[in-house]
């Protein structure tokens, strides 16, 4: 691969594979295994920066750029696609925001605190009529007098519980719909919110992901992030920024189960001989290395495109689209190859195979990647 | 659901295994998942439901269900839990060799055990012998009126609590593919030894085990057919068991297609609009569907064909391939279109998705399978 | 003891090297890195500064391509990087590189203290800092692997084959270190970008005035071929144990290794 990445981006590249093969990969299997948040792992991170990799310098960030930030999530994601997401979700959702809309006080409060590890963010976005029975998940904002009085629930919310800053998705126009959802900024400590609970996933699980409660939560009217009823705009285009990151997640999850897929297949002989040798196995590997291939360049253009401060939903909606088939059959094929070996929970690969699934997972309720694409070609 | 195209007979068997999915395992496959382990009672209420040795021919004491109503029983257990559908198509796997090549005598002996409720095995894979299952290294020696049986077989379904199984071993290392033999094994002989467990991402009530054969001896009429056609043995019943395993497939894809067609319809994007009207997942889920269509009626088509008693190894292969294809493909989609719900384990799906994927792989690869369709397209 | 001067290498990363199946060697996709014990040789150097106050800067000499270096080594502590990129070092041995290194640390200036891996990744001749030492006239002192200062004097501890030795020295001497002396930090973001904005300054070969029978090595490579462990891939499988058992010795002993 040619991509003209500059000195900087290589040894950031560099220094994150050395990273997460140091500090990180020796604890996967037991992070996925407890599922238990690794506040360890995340401090250093804090060490290197990791952080407030894009944030300015201004509020402690390292200005390293989005597209080095791609690399780092990538790198990590190559051993552990659960510490990358906590990364991601802290950064290009929620610090992103902040970075992109917030007002000045807003960005020297929380922006600062976010760069600096002093508090992980978290993105509490509406999952509206969910089917479990619990009623719906909607969180409303009702606005008296300098502040607004949250009440709902939220589900599902990535780093949900271990979060120190949320970015909370409410209602405050009932009547709007759609148009009347607004974000804030709400503190993880706030009075009136608490953890309803842990939810347990099929990957990524040293994520943590839970349910809030918001119990007349007062959020103070200076929080509100951006404009009245700017909400799902705003939504619209972390969770865009964030899907060129959920590439780099798949790019680095995928690449290691090819690379495992490829040792496995090497000394496992059957009818005489390795069955890498096999046209059938070759095949497989083929398709996936062709398709990592080009979703690693998608992924390295598109961060780049935000970087450079073009339009990038379109590319990232393709990037959604892409690596959510490209990521599943990569790793349908790896256990595959692996065969009754790879299906043991011992192997690495059955963890990839969990993980890469939640590296992408589509909010049908807002974004659909085909509609921004075609409506980027239409217009 | 009843199919009203089957025979009423086969309707009601149909019935039958719903009811028990509905009433005894779906309440609870969350739960086994987690403990990787069944309730024990649910082997009892498998057996008085007349359900657990379907294979069974009735002038041995079994329902002698036919190869139709088998099918619709297993893609009941798919739907409810492919593990159980799994554990309890051993049954069926493990006899199929005595139809096939079982003396009135091994007959009694086996289908008597399923009939009592015990379970039966199949140990063929070896650590070395995957795919490549000629490539067996347990060893049978014939000394005097006795079998002496060594070796080690891996991943053997049920083996830790199996009553009785059919273990292959090769009579003449020289002869290769050719020199193995099929055998039968109770479990209370001494030296068999049931080795490591087996920790799945999937399927994981369903027990998997190393099996250890020490010095074990059976008596010279447990040769279950012919010396050196053990491989043909074990080729015949993997025909006869890949429609059974397409079958429980077609079951885990069917729940798939149910939990993200309901939830299409209750889940609301921000406008209050439920998802299933977007034409994209709307879509989704009609290919979704048709896709398990036509995986049941590859099945049903491979069984029509054996019921007449011609060939049907290809169909049954393509059931086993299409079926299994299809029902990781319907999983890994009702994830996706079930969002981060699909992805937590407050949702069935994304354990669907971890059963689906052991099908592609057992009771012969997807690959091997498209050896054998292949293999008889070109060479007729 | 105020300025420290760390001197390391730009080396082809071992890693990336494929063996043709005629030993030869394939280079073509291999990427370069600091040398791995000259790694712990600035770490060791930006430790120091960091707890006393002294400058530390590097020098390094190779190839033009050694130019790629500079950021790397700027972004692990150091204040200054000075390079020398010339052809000269493609077949440069100890004696050469000794000889330019020494002529370019007398034009710089004086150091305290001169700081060198114990050897290089790639040819690990371990003569590089003795050499320095005595063209520069000041001690060398090797094997080191704990450093500590104060009052102006460092203490080396040395580990020999059979024994530690603890050294004090007063005034300039070459030190070269082992790996376990230190445990290089990984650069942090806000290091690797500030690299670009500390100084780096080329020096040129041309302005060292070094005679051309030093710039001419002693030493000249015939070949470089890779070494790969052949293995006889012999699997013993009766079914008894025993009988396996009884081939492998049988099997040792032909080779006359029991």
């Amino acid at each position: 691969m040619s991509y003209p990445l500059t000195e900087e981006q290589q040894l950031i590249q560099q220094n994150a594979k050395e990273f997460a093969l140091e500090c990180v990969e020796p604890a996967a299997a037991e992070i996925d295994h407890t599922a238990a948040h690794p506040a360890d792992i995340v401090k250093k991170m804090i060490e290197q920066d990791f952080l407030g990799i894009f944030m300015p310098s201004e509020f402690g960030g390292a200005e390293a750029g989005y597209l080095s930030y791609a690399l780092i999530i990538e790198e990590l994601s190559r051993v552990s696609g659960a510490v990358a997401a906590i990364l991601m979700n802290h950064a290009s959702l929620a610090a992103y925001s902040i970075n992109r809309w917030g007002s000045a006080e807003q960005k020297t409060t929380y922006l600062s605190a976010l760069c600096q590890g002093e508090k992980l963010g978290a993105f509490a976005l509406n999952e509206p009529g969910a089917a479990l029975g619990a009623g719906e998940h909607k969180v409303a904002a009702v606005k008296d007098g300098d502040t607004y009085v949250l009440k709902g629930r939220k589900c599902y919310v990535a780093n949900g519980g271990v979060a120190g800053v949320y970015i909370v998705f409410a209602q405050t126009n009932p009547e709007a719909g759609a148009k009347g959802i607004s974000a804030f900024i709400v503190d993880g400590q706030s009075d009136g919110l608490s953890i309803a609970r842990i939810i347990n996933k099929m990957g990524l699980r040293g994520c943590q992901s839970a349910e809030l409660v918001f119990d007349n939560v007062k959020v103070p009217v200076a929080n509100l992030l951006g404009a009245e009823g700017a909400g799902l705009a705003i939504a619209a285009e972390a969770l865009a920024a964030t899907s060129i990151a959920e590439g780099g997640m798949v790019v680095g999850i995928a690449q290691a189960a090819m690379e495992d897929a490829v040792k496995y297949g090497k000394q496992r002989i059957q009818f005489g001989r390795p069955i890498a040798s096999f046209p059938a196995i070759q095949t497989m590997l083929a398709e996936m290395a062709t398709n990592i291939h080009m979703l690693r360049l998608a992924v390295y253009d598109a961060a780049t495109l935000l970087e450079n401060g073009e339009p990038f939903a379109a590319e990232a909606a393709m990037i959604k689209l892409f690596a959510a088939r490209i990521g599943q059959s990569a790793l349908i094929d790896v256990i595959q190859i692996e065969g009754g070996y790879g299906y043991s929970q011992e192997m690495v690969a059955s963890r990839l195979y969990r993980d890469i699934k939640g590296a992408v997972i589509k909010n049908s309720s807002i974004d659909f990647p085909e509609k921004i694409i075609a409506g980027n070609l239409l217009a | 659901m009843v199919d009203m195209s089957l025979s009423p007979e086969q309707q009601k068997v149909q019935q039958l295994a719903q009811e028990f999915t509905a009433k005894y395992i779906i309440p609870v496959d969350r739960e086994w998942d987690e403990k990787g382990e069944f309730h024990e009672f649910i082997l009892e209420e498998v057996k008085k439901a007349g359900l657990n040795c379907m294979a069974v021919p009735k002038e041995y004491g079994g329902p002698g269900y036919s190869s139709v109503m088998q099918s619709l029983v297993a893609e009941q257990w798919g739907y409810g839990c492919a593990a159980f559908a799994t554990t309890l198509g051993g049954n069926g796997l493990s006899s199929y060799p005595l139809a096939i090549a079982g003396t009135d005598e091994q007959k009694k002996l086996y289908y008597g055990r399923l009939v009592n409720g015990g379970m039966g095995g199949f140990a063929l894979t070896e650590p070395g012998a995957g795919s490549d299952a000629g490539s067996c290294s347990t060893i049978a020696k014939l000394d005097g009126e006795e079998w002496v049986i060594n070796g080690t077989k891996c991943f053997a379904t049920t083996c830790g609590y199996t009553d009785i199984m059919v273990v292959f071993a090769s009579t003449d290392p020289s002869k290769g593919v050719k020199g193995l033999s099929a055998f039968i094994i109770e479990k209370e002989r001494a030296g068999v030894i049931v080795g490591a467990v087996e920790h799945k991402m999937g399927i994981r009530s369903s027990n998997t085990v190393e099996l250890i054969l020490k010095n074990v001896r059976i008596p010279k009429t447990h040769l279950l057919g012919k010396e050196g056609e053990g491989m043909k043995l074990a080729m015949k019943t993997l025909d006869m068991a890949r429609p059974i395993v397409a079958s429980l497939a077609v079951g885990v894809a069917q729940r798939a297609l149910d939990e993200a067609v309901k939830f299409a319809k209750e889940y609301l994007d921000v406008n209050g609009k439920p998802i299933g009207k977007h034409q994209a997942i709307a879509f989704k889920l009609a290919d979704m569907a048709t896709q398990v269509e036509a995986a049941r009626q590859l099945v049903r088509n491979a069984l029509r064909l054996k019921d007449a008693g011609v060939p049907y190894t290809k169909e049954a292969a393509m059931a086993k391939t299409f079926a299994t294809d299809a029902a990781m493909r319907v999983a890994a989609d009702a994830v996706e279109i079930m969002g981060q719900y699909g992805y937590s384990k407050d949702a069935i799906v994304e354990k669907l998705m971890r059963d689906a994927k052991v099908t592609q792989i057992y009771e012969g690869t997807n690959q091997v399978q498209r050896i054998v369709i292949s293999g008889i397209l070109l060479n007729s | 003891m105020q300025k420290l001067l760390v001197c390391y290498k730009w080396v082809l990363d071992e890693q990336d090297i494929k063996i043709a199946g005629d030993l030869s060697l394939d280079t073509g996709r291999a990427k370069y890195k600091i040398s791995d014990y000259d790694k712990n040789a600035i770490e060791e150097g930006a430790l120091l500064a960091e707890k006393h106050g002294v400058s530390v800067e590097a020098l390094t000499f190779g190839t033009a391509s050694v130019k790629q270096s500079l950021k790397d080594a700027l972004s692990r502590g150091l204040d200054k990087v000075y390079w020398i990129g010339d052809a000269a070092s493609e077949q440069a041995d100890a004696f050469v590189t000794a000889n330019v290194l020494t002529a370019a640390i007398k034009k710089l200036g004086q150091y305290d203290l001169i700081l060198c891996g114990e050897g290089s990744s790639d040819s690990y001749n371990q003569q590089t800092a003795p050499r320095l030492a005595a063209l520069l006239g000041i001690p060398a002192i090797t094997f080191v692997q704990k450093l500590t200062m104060a009052d102006g004097q460092v203490v080396a501890t040395r580990k020999l084959g059979d024994c530690i030795e603890e050294i004090t020295v007063v005034g300039p001497a070459v030190i070269s270190v082992l790996p376990e002396i230190n445990k290089p930090r990984i650069p942090g973001l806000k290091q690797v970008m500030a690299a670009s904005k500390k100084p780096s300054e080329e020096v040129k070969i041309s302005d060292l005035g070094i005679a051309a029978e030093e710039l001419s090595p002693k030493v000249r490579s015939l070949a470089l071929k890779g070494y790969v462990m052949d293995r006889k891939k012999v699997i013993f499988k009766e079914a008894n144990q025993a009988d396996n058992v009884a081939k492998l010795v049988a099997s040792l002993a032909q080779e006359g290794l029991c």
